[in-house]
């Protein structure tokens, strides 16, 4: 637990006006997601870490960006609390910046378990040494622009992530795990429930459809009778790390989100969402209509850049314009012009 | 303004405009009445086109352009600009479709909040975020300012409720942001747009998610013998892990004051209640009720009363909703605040403001979102006695310097605008200030929409407003504000 601050505002600050520019880092286990120039220079955040500020009963924490989400996740679990979103670990790693700056919820994300709900401020630095803040450690704020949930999913393009404020949940007093083989009308079915009191998660791994309930203790049993009548039985938490990590396989991922109701193709390595979010091994992949994107540095640079509509994206060419003027921080690490 | 602006704006077909001195006046402010202003012109277009006709017609003439919903925003957002075109958009107020299997709807932005609710309450859903001005209040609006109301304690706020927008750029350019796409892997424009007071963009048109009517729900309310008490049990509650639908506190002279208006049964002796709701399936509320009396005789409450009709839960509900006009009833005046600090320095921040209140001669009620810690104090004074708005108006800056000083924010739900403007000096240093500006630049290079409103210019940063009420003289005085 060490406040690296004063050592990276010098980093940053002190550098010849060719710098080729920064790379942040956190653990590198994301670094699949989007393009990574290799002529930049690694800054590394990862040193930047530790819990700042946690009292259980405000059910907020503040961390420095390099904290590990095991660590962050366990200083929760102490008090019997958890995140609103699951980050996944990839190669069992990952940094709490990181977590937000890659954008990825977990299999929480449709049932109000976006980073979204949970974001509330952010400290951030900029290429001149400059360090700001916006939002905080309240839940109700409006006074400025949203700045810290607009660096969900940011890639970085805006600067580093210095510290990073969440809403944290008490951890629910039951939770239950349940699966049966998948196959088209079981997910269909599944997805005429989908609204059902208590559902956290809903996907198919190794062929298993596997739904996660959690909520009050008093609610346990009559789901649980109602799920055995539907021809489930109770399991364990395994496909939903799995869920999670993205551990279903070890090969590069194309990652697809659409339709909910697009048929399965029978190449779906993994299915997340009920059926909104799918994976597919990267030389089987022929996309459904939908958006896709691939998980792995093995193909080209142009298909891991997500596509996005012109206006978008001169909206955010002229955001981060303002944010890094110099663009010093993930140059093309999001879009290939800037 | 130049005649040829006028003569545009009427040809415009499917736009209403309005430029008679009396109808004009209607729209001099939005719910924070001190500060008006006389617009040029007013239009309602009645469709994206003809909006989008308007907009040309501003560029054309480089007119500012400032929006406006149903004009209940507490703090000057909605104030229209001398010089500009002030756009209602009351004409966009149809529900556009109702998605039961999904539980979304997508309507205009001039529907009002409470409408979406009535609109899906037959299937049993209902939209979440309640700001008390629910019954006039438009979700545009809601959209732009990112309210909250009771129940954001348990169910967040607008921009936690919203799944998708469209809104219209000052270029004339339209952008989707979320809809079927809703978790994008860039960064997030769509919450950006939330609580932007209408400078980025204009809202024209709102997916919502709606969450299931509750299967029960029940109030709870409890008194105590000492404010920090109350403040301390509201820890505590989060402490055993309830997350309740609705948790407020009211002090002594707020209790008073209701009662003393409403009857609502409020244990007038008290020096703090709180109001509780908790909502979910039966057995749950049932096993959250057993917690709750629990945490709350541990923190020395006493009275405690359970209510679980509707009419029993309505009566402890109405004296809290109640407080603002109550306390409009024993004060000439009253500055309401709304800061928000995080709920371990409930106590300390109350105990503060009881020693500023004595400092400057001044009441102070307290009725507040304390789930949130969320203040509303009421400053009460009287305006017609010499020196009394400077000492209430000095009072107020000293409450939002503690919020910010207890690591909160000079405001938690009614926005800036133009009213805490100049707070924001205290709250964002430079650098984040002219951060803001580049924000509001990329979306509006030419700045012309809603200039001037919730960032302040580097070179401003003095003085100090807040919401002003004379003898419950607000524009939408019917409303409930809470």
């Amino acid at each position: 637990m060490t406040d690296q601050l004063d050592a990276i505002v010098d980093q940053v600050r002190s550098v010849p006006t060719d710098h080729p520019g920064w790379a942040i880092e956190g653990h590198g286990s994301k670094s699949f997601l989007g393009y990574r120039d290799p002529n930049l220079e690694a800054l590394s955040m990862k040193s930047h870490s530790g819990v700042i500020n946690y009292w259980p009963e405000e059910l907020i924490i503040r961390a420095r960006a390099g904290t590990p989400l095991d660590e962050l996740e366990a200083t929760l679990a102490a008090s019997r609390q958890r995140l609103v979103f699951e980050p996944p670990r990839c190669n069992l790693m990952g940094t709490l910046g990181g977590a937000i700056a890659c954008g990825l919820a977990g299999p929480r994300a449709p049932f109000s378990g976006h980073i979204r709900q949970a974001l509330l401020g952010v400290q951030m630095l900029q290429s001149d040494g400059q360090v700001m803040r916006f939002g905080g450690e309240v839940v109700k704020n409006v006074a400025g622009y949203d700045v810290s949930r607009l660096m969900i999913g940011a890639l970085g393009i805006f600067g580093p992530l210095l510290d990073v404020s969440l809403r944290v949940l008490p951890v629910p007093a039951w939770e239950a795990f349940f699966a049966k083989v998948a196959d088209e009308s079981a997910l269909h079915a599944l997805r005429a429930r989908r609204h059902d009191v208590g559902l956290s998660g809903a996907g198919i791994v190794h062929g298993q459809l596997c739904l996660r309930y959690e909520g009050a203790a008093a609610n346990a049993s009559e789901t649980s009778a109602k799920l055995k009548q539907l021809g489930y039985e109770s399991v364990d938490s395994a496909a939903f790390s799995a869920l999670r990590d993205l551990t279903f396989s070890t090969d590069g991922l194309w990652r697809w989100e659409g339709d909910p109701e697009t048929p399965l193709t029978g190449h779906e390595v993994a299915v997340d969402w009920i059926g909104r979010l799918r994976y597919y091994h990267a030389p089987a992949f022929t996309p459904p209509s939908g958006k896709a994107w691939a998980y792995a540095q093995t193909l080209p640079g142009e298909d891991r850049l997500p596509v996005t509509e012109p206006i978008k994206k001169v909206l955010l060419e002229r955001l981060k314009r303002t944010f890094d003027p110099d663009s010093r921080f993930n140059a093309g690490r999001m879009f290939r012009e800037f | 303004m130049d005649k040829r602006i006028l003569q545009s704006l009427k040809r415009l077909p499917g736009v209403q405009v309005i430029d008679e001195a009396p109808q004009l006046r209607a729209y001099e402010s939005d719910g924070l009445s001190a500060i008006k202003a006389r617009p040029s012109v007013v239009v309602l277009p009645g469709d994206l086109p003809s909006l989008q006709s308007v907009l040309a017609v501003a560029r054309a003439f480089s007119v500012p352009v400032v929006a406006r919903g149903a004009g209940t925003g507490l703090s000057g957002g909605a104030t229209p600009h001398p010089d500009g075109i002030l756009v209602s958009l009351a004409k966009f107020r149809r529900i556009l479709s109702i998605d039961v299997e999904n539980r979304r709807a997508r309507v205009q932005p001039g529907v009002t909040n409470l409408a979406i609710s009535e609109a899906v309450a037959e299937y049993k859903l209902f939209y979440a975020p309640d700001p008390s001005s629910q019954i006039a209040c438009t979700i545009g609006g809601n959209v732009a300012e990112n309210s909250g109301g009771v129940h954001c304690v348990k169910y967040g706020l607008t921009l936690h409720n919203v799944t998708g927008v469209e809104v219209l750029l000052m270029s004339g350019e339209t952008l989707r942001l979320g809809y079927d796409d809703p978790f994008t892997h860039q960064p997030d424009v769509l919450a950006l747009l939330h609580g932007s007071e209408g400078m980025l963009g204009i809202v024209t048109e709102v997916e919502v998610q709606l969450l299931p009517t509750p299967e029960a729900v029940v109030v709870m309310m409890s008194a105590f013998d000492s404010v920090s008490r109350a403040a301390n049990a509201v820890g505590a509650i989060f402490a055993q892990g309830i997350i309740p639908a609705g948790l407020e506190m009211m002090d002594r002279l707020a209790i008073q004051a209701a009662e003393d208006f409403v009857n609502a049964g409020y244990p007038r002796h008290a020096e703090a209640m709180l109001l509780i709701e908790l909502d979910g399936t039966a057995r749950e509320v049932d096993e959250l009720i057993e917690q709750m009396r629990r945490v709350l005789a541990q923190q020395g409450a006493s009275g405690t009363k359970v209510e679980r009709s509707p009419e029993g839960r309505a009566r402890l509900w109405l004296g809290r909703k109640a407080a603002f006009p109550a306390v409009g009833r024993i004060a000439p005046d009253y500055y309401c605040m709304d800061g928000t600090i995080p709920r371990r320095h409930l106590a300390e921040v109350l105990e503060r403001i009881s020693v500023r209140s004595e400092h400057y001669g001044l009441q102070v009620a307290n009725v507040f979102h304390a789930g949130d810690g969320n203040l509303h104090p009421l400053i009460l004074y009287d305006a017609n006695v010499p020196g009394q708005l400077d000492k209430a108006e000095a009072f107020g800056a000293d409450i939002l310097n503690l919020c910010i000083e207890f690591g909160g924010t000079i405001t938690g739900e009614h926005g800036v605008g133009l009213e805490k403007i100049n707070q924001m000096c205290v709250q964002f240093d430079e650098s984040e200030l002219r951060l803001f500006h580049g924000i509001k630049a990329a979306f509006d290079p030419s700045n012309l929409l809603n200039p001037g409103k919730a960032v302040p210019t580097l070179s401003r940063c003095a003085e100090f407003g807040a919401m002003h009420v004379h003898a419950g003289q607000l524009p939408h005085a019917n409303l409930d504000r809470y």
